[in-house]
Order: C-alpha cells, then structure tokens, then sequence
C-alpha cells in the first residue's frame, strides 16, 4: 500500500500540533468548571430542581410534586426537568452529584467559540471570547454544571450562530428549520429565551427591512410565529407575568432602580437597619476592582466602534452602511439585550443578564466592521479575559469550602437532627434549605421553609434599631445555621443577599429567643421560642 | 466515514454500554449518547464539511441537546416511560436510523422549499393565533397543582387547583379514603384535608393524566 502526501509523517506532525491549540484552549476552558466542581459552588436555586428530581427518579412518568409547602410546577420546564431526568437516568448519576457535574463548563465555551469563529474574521479573537464565556464568574458560576442556564445558554448561542449564519451568508430551509427546533426546545426548557429570541428575531428582521426592504434575510413571518407560538402557550406569562400585571406589582422594578441610583447620587433616603445588598457572594476586593473594570471595559469597548460607526454613517450620510453583514447582527443583539432588560421589569426584577453574556462578542463584531485596527481588538479581548480570570480566582478562593463543609455525612446529620425533632418550619439560608431539600428529596418527602428577609434577620441578631416593618419570627420554629457558611452572604429568596452571620453569632447567642439545641461543629440548630414567633 | 461500520458502530456501543455499564464508563457513554453523538450524526449529513471543525462540533451538541430534550419528553407518553433503557436506545436508534435514512435520502433539501415553508411559518401563526388566544388559555394543557398550604390550622389543609380539565373529568383524592369529585371543565379550586399522605389524581377517560402528592412529609 503506497503512502499518499495526506499521510505522510510530515504532514501528520504538523496535523498533531494543529490539534494541540484547540485541546489547550479547551483544557483551559475546562479549568473553572472543573474547580467548580471540586468547591462544589451551587445556585442555591437549583437544589429545588434537585430535589425534584431526586424524588421522582423512580418514577417513570414526572408529575407536578408538592416540594417545600409549593407546588412544583412541572410546565414551567418540562423540558429541562425531563432532559435532566434522562441524564440521572442514563449515566447513573446521583442528582447530589449530578448538580455538580461539568457539563456547562464544556458546552458553553465551545458554543461561544463557534459563535465568535462564525461573526469574526480572527480565530485568536474567538479563543479569547471562548476563554471570557469560561472564566467570566458571574455567569460561569452558574452554568458551569447541569444548571437550567447551562442548557439555555446553550440553545441560546446555538440560535444566535444560526441567526448569524443568515444573516451573513443568507437564508436556507436548513438554517431556518434549525432555528425553530431551537426555539421550540428552548421553548420547553426556560421561558426566559424564547423571549430573547424574539427580540433577537423581530428586531433582526425589523433591521433587513429598513437596509433593504427586499430581502429576503428578514423572516418577520418566523418572528410572529414564535410570538404566536409564545403567548399561545406561555403558563409563566399568563399566570406570573399578568398576574403581576393584575396585582399592579409589576414594573417595580423601575422605581426601585431608580431609588437606587438616587440613593447613590445623594438624593434619596436608604432604609435604616441590616439592609439586604445585592452584590455577589464574595468580600473580595480583587472581586470588586474586576468587577468593575470589567465593566467598565465591557462598555466602552461596545461603545467606542458603535459611536466610530454612526458617526462614519452621518458624515456619509449613507446609513445603510450601519447595517452591513455581521454589524446588523451585533445591532439586533444588543437591541434584544436592552430589550429583555426592560421585559424582565415585568417579573420585578432588573435583568442585564443577556447584555453581560453577549457584550463581549457584540462589542468585537462592532469593532470589526468600524474597521478599527485589530491589535486594539486584541487588547480589548485579552483585556477581558484578564479581567474575567482575576474575578474568578478571587470568587472560587473565597468559596473554597472547608473541609467540615465538605463532608456530607456531617451536614446531612443536621438534616436528620432537624427532622428528626419534626420541628416544622425552618429558618436558614438559601443553600443549607437546598441541601435539607434535597436530603427529603431522596426520602419523598417534603418540608416548609422559612426565608431571611431585613424583619427575620433583624430580629435573629437582636437588632433593636428601626428597620422595615415585618413579620419578625413569626412562622419559623427553628433556626439553622451552617457554621461553614456563615461567613459568607446569606442568601435568600428574590436574589436577596445579607451580611454574614458569623460577626453576629455571639449576638444570636445571647437573644433570649433563640435556645442553642444543637450543635455539631458545623450545623448549629437553635429553637425559636414561642413567644417570638 | 464511509463505510456503515464507521458511521453506525459508535452509537451502537454507546447504548450499549449506557445501558449495561456501571460507574464512570457508564456516565461517560451515557452523557456522550445525550449530548453529542445523535447531533454529531445527524449533522454530519445536514452540514457537509463546509463548517471548521468547532462550528460543526458546537451544531451537534446543540442538535443533540434538541434531540434529547424531545425524546425525554416524548418517552415520557409512551407505556415504558421515562428509563434508562428507552431512553438510551431510542436516542441510539435516532443517531443510527438517522444516518442510515440520511444516506439513503442523499442531498439536502432543496432551496426552492421555502416558499412552501415561509407560508407554513405564516399560516402556523395565523391558526395557532385564532385557536389558542380567543379565549386566552383555551388550548392551555391541563394543569393539577397545590396553589397553597395551610398548616397552622387545627389540621392541615391544601389548596388543589385545576386548570384546563375537560367535561368528564375527575379528580381522585387517595388518602386514609379515596373520594371522587367529578369536575365540569374549565377551572376548578379546592381545599382538601392532608393531615394524613394525600395522593390527588386527576382522571381522564379512564386513566390519570396528572397526580400530585400532598401531606404527611411535612414536619
């Protein structure tokens, strides 16, 4: 058998080195996850679904479950609890395991890489993006595993890389069939991205009809059919949203922005007491610095090409030129991150969590199509990813667990204590909840937990000072606290963090409230007293 | 990849192995037979080798996730329910089948399709429109949940909430007793004692189409 050039030794070596850059980048991008994994960082949130899981994986058929005095709404993501159902399933994988499991930290990266690689014309560019999307904390630290972001983030950044694809190099049956089973499964998994969907869609197509109101990139027809699609069966819009809508709760958001940053700017008043802050879970003033830098960065690397082209459109007077090939991509994208910012005001919160994950490679395609010189694009990349690596070393130091913290025997002995005494409604933070979740999860059963608000946490550290008016200790009849954690923000519902409680444990041990019934070295349990209730 | 061999054989042995291996090498077949394999198959006819390497790599575990996510729903309806083993292999039969059918086919689909599909993309929003939004919610699937708990009374009760139940309907409280109540359609809302495990069914021509469990866990 005669040896062809394609196997010649030469051309195989070089073929092995041209293999040896991606499997670095991608060991590289590996890294955060991995670490995740081993510090075992968990959205608190995600314990629920957990716990869902744990509790019906002998069942064949999942059903709504009564989880937490709630009802688990199997609709709102039927689709994500099956896939995940099926991955416990199939790999074997327990669901106190599968939480943790890398799977984001692989797909994510890969996806964002693809994304840049289809936008930008620079594969050093599209490295550095994929190394952002790894290492940038405040999203990895939840798409990391087999969180619901993972799975979305995914579809989402698929969707955008087909939508690019028509974009730039035109409409096909396939790109465009590709692009409904994307929607339609993202769709089943979270109801946040159909929304972001749209926007991306219907504003893409809005773009392409004011470039050129012949072609035939626009696909308005496929933006109103995932409008249809969406209000038709939207459970989350019809039952949360509207019933926002109805209860006039909705848009607070606004005006609490708005206080905020009034606040900020000297004029308004800030709530006197132990007020909640929303910042990450972390002390750290690397974290902090980072942070903001990398904001700042974010934003200015977005807004220079932007403002380099619209002024080049106004001195031309040609402004078509704006929306040119990959450019109306990064206008339609940055249009559906403002987009679902205000949309998400309707839930009541202030979302820019598609701004923050999309910024770095809409800033880049900007950049390319100003025609700024690349070795700034470079800079503004490696810049990032500078940034984003600090951030996350100085987040996963700070959320290395200890060694008590990491032994489950120890926690779940807690767990048992507590159900044990059946002391009913539990008082504690975000993540020791979801780890007595989860525990009851395997059991089948369920319990009813109690959530820190400004009240709840005044009144457990004896603070006397004015504060918002509440229902105190009302309802809760025992507090647990995981010495391994109390160091650390305690987290509650709403996104809602509070001051460690470490600082204030001889406090809670001297309120005349609280008597110190356990204590293991790692989980303290104290009952609340009657009266206090 | 030309040969049926190369192209069937790595599925084949990931459900096999998903389904009879143990431990690591069982989860590593298995989240390989979820997320990558039946995209990576599937697209390898659909994209040719036009797309880099990672492109194509990010498009199959995107199609992949697709597949996965369809399937773990939709075995769900079928008698041997959700399961390692249906699972596995009906994903191992959309890697191989899909390969096999996608040979057989040949060429992509055509550009002149579209049209067709253009108008099926209008008149899929034109119906779904008309049925599902006048009234609001009427195509909205049934739903059985708790909508509240009360547990500081004397006795523990929740509040049951049907949506979406059809004439015919009823709902089945399993508990120390098991009481029918017959539901007209539409809406329905109940308290329902759970002092004891309670097991709600909502039947449907003979058989439950939703169930949800309350009681006796709580502390």
């Amino acid at each position: 058998m005669s040896t062809t050039v394609a196997e010649s030794p030469a051309h195989v070596r070089s073929g092995s080195l041209r293999l040896l850059a991606p499997a670095l980048l991608g060991l590289a991008c590996l890294l955060p996850g991995l670490l995740s994994t081993l510090a075992r960082v968990v959205d608190p949130f995600f314990y629920r679904n957990a716990a869902f899981l744990a509790a019906e994986l002998s069942s064949p058929v999942l059903h709504d479950r009564d989880i937490a005095g709630t009802s688990y709404r199997l609709m709102d993501h039927i689709g994500y609890d099956s896939l995940l159902g099926a991955v416990a399933r199939v790999t074997g994988i327990d669901p106190g395991q599968l939480m943790f499991l890398a799977v984001g930290a692989a797909m994510v990266p890969l996806l964002y890489y693809a994304l840049a690689r289809t936008l930008l014309r620079s594969r050093a560019l599209a490295a550095m993006l994929a190394l952002y999307a790894a290492y940038d904390p405040t999203m990895g630290l939840t798409q990391y595993s087999t969180h619901n972001y993972a799975w979305m983030h995914v579809l989402f950044l698929a969707a955008a890389l087909v939508y690019g694809e028509i974009l730039v190099r035109g409409r096909t049956v396939r790109r465009v069939l590709w692009l409904f089973a994307l929607f339609l499964t993202s769709f089943v998994v979270n109801w946040t991205v159909p929304v972001w969907l749209i926007l991306l869609v219907g504003l893409g197509a809005l773009l392409v009809w004011c470039r050129d109101r012949a072609a035939r990139e626009g696909m308005l027809s496929l933006a109103a059919a995932f409008l249809v699609l969406y209000f038709g069966y939207s459970q989350v819009f019809y039952r949360d949203i509207l019933g926002a809508l109805e209860r006039a709760t909705a848009l607070e958001a606004v005006p609490s922005l708005l206080q905020e940053v009034g606040t900020i700017l000297g004029w308004g008043h800030a709530v006197a007491g132990p007020e909640n802050f929303q910042v990450p879970p972390t002390g750290s003033a690397v974290w902090d610095w980072a942070r903001l830098l990398r904001t700042l960065v974010l934003a200015l690397g977005t807004a220079l090409p932007a403002a380099c082209l619209l002024w080049e459109a106004w001195r031309r007077r040609r402004w078509s030129d704006l929306l040119a090939g990959e450019a109306l991509w990064a206008w339609a994208m940055l249009g559906a991150g403002i987009g679902a910012a205000l949309a998400y005001t309707a839930y009541g919160h202030v979302s820019v969590r598609l701004l923050v994950f999309m910024l770095p490679v809409v800033g880049m395609v900007l950049w390319q199509a100003a025609g700024l010189p690349r070795r700034y694009a470079l800079g503004f990349g490696a810049l990032l990813v500078a940034l984003a690596v600090a951030q996350f070393a100085a987040a996963i130091g700070s959320l290395w667990p200890t060694a008590a913290s990491r032994d489950e025997g120890l926690l779940a002995r807690g767990a048992e204590y507590v159900q044990r005494t059946g002391d009913g409604r539990v008082l504690s933070d975000l993540g020791t909840l979801g780890i007595y979740l989860l525990e009851d999860g395997r059991r089948g059963e369920s319990f009813l937990p109690c959530y820190y608000s400004a009240p709840r946490y005044a009144a457990i550290i004896g603070y006397s000072g004015p504060t918002e008016q509440g229902e105190g200790l009302q309802g809760c009849d025992v507090l647990v606290i995981n010495l391994a954690a109390a160091d650390r923000p305690t987290a509650s519902i709403g996104w809602r963090y509070y001051e460690p409680l470490a600082p204030y444990m001889s406090r809670i041990d001297a309120n005349p409230r609280l008597q110190r019934v356990y204590d293991d070295g790692v989980t303290v349990v104290y009952r609340i007293s009657r009266g206090a209730r | 990849m030309k040969r049926w061999w190369l192209i069937t054989l790595p599925p084949i042995c990931c459900v096999i192995l998903a389904v009879v291996a143990r431990g690591t090498v069982g989860a590593v077949a298995g989240l390989l037979l979820i997320l990558f394999l039946p995209g990576w198959m599937a697209l390898g006819l659909m994209e040719g080798s036009r797309s880099t390497m990672a492109v194509r790599m990010a498009k199959a575990v995107a199609l992949s996730l697709v597949l996965s996510v369809l399937v773990s729903m939709a075995v769900q309806l079928l008698p041997w329910g959700l399961s390692r083993e249906s699972v596995a292999v009906t994903l191992g039969a959309l890697a191989v089948g899909g390969a096999v059918v996608g040979r057989r086919l040949g060429a992509p689909l055509e550009q002149g399709f579209w049209p067709a599909l253009g108008s099926a993309a209008l008149a899929l929003a034109l119906i779904v429109g008309t049925v599902a939004l006048a009234p609001r919610g009427r195509t909205a699937p049934t739903a059985l949940y708790v909508e509240s708990m009360d547990r500081s009374a004397a006795a523990e009760r929740a509040l049951i909430t049907v949506r979406g139940a059809r004439a015919g309907d009823h709902l089945r409280l399993v508990g120390d007793r098991v009481v029918e109540v017959p539901l007209r359609g539409g809406d329905w809302s109940g308290w329902v004692r759970t002092s004891s495990p309670l097991r709600v069914e909502l039947w449907r021509e003979g058989r439950v189409v939703r169930m949800v469990s309350v009681g006796g866990g709580g502390r």
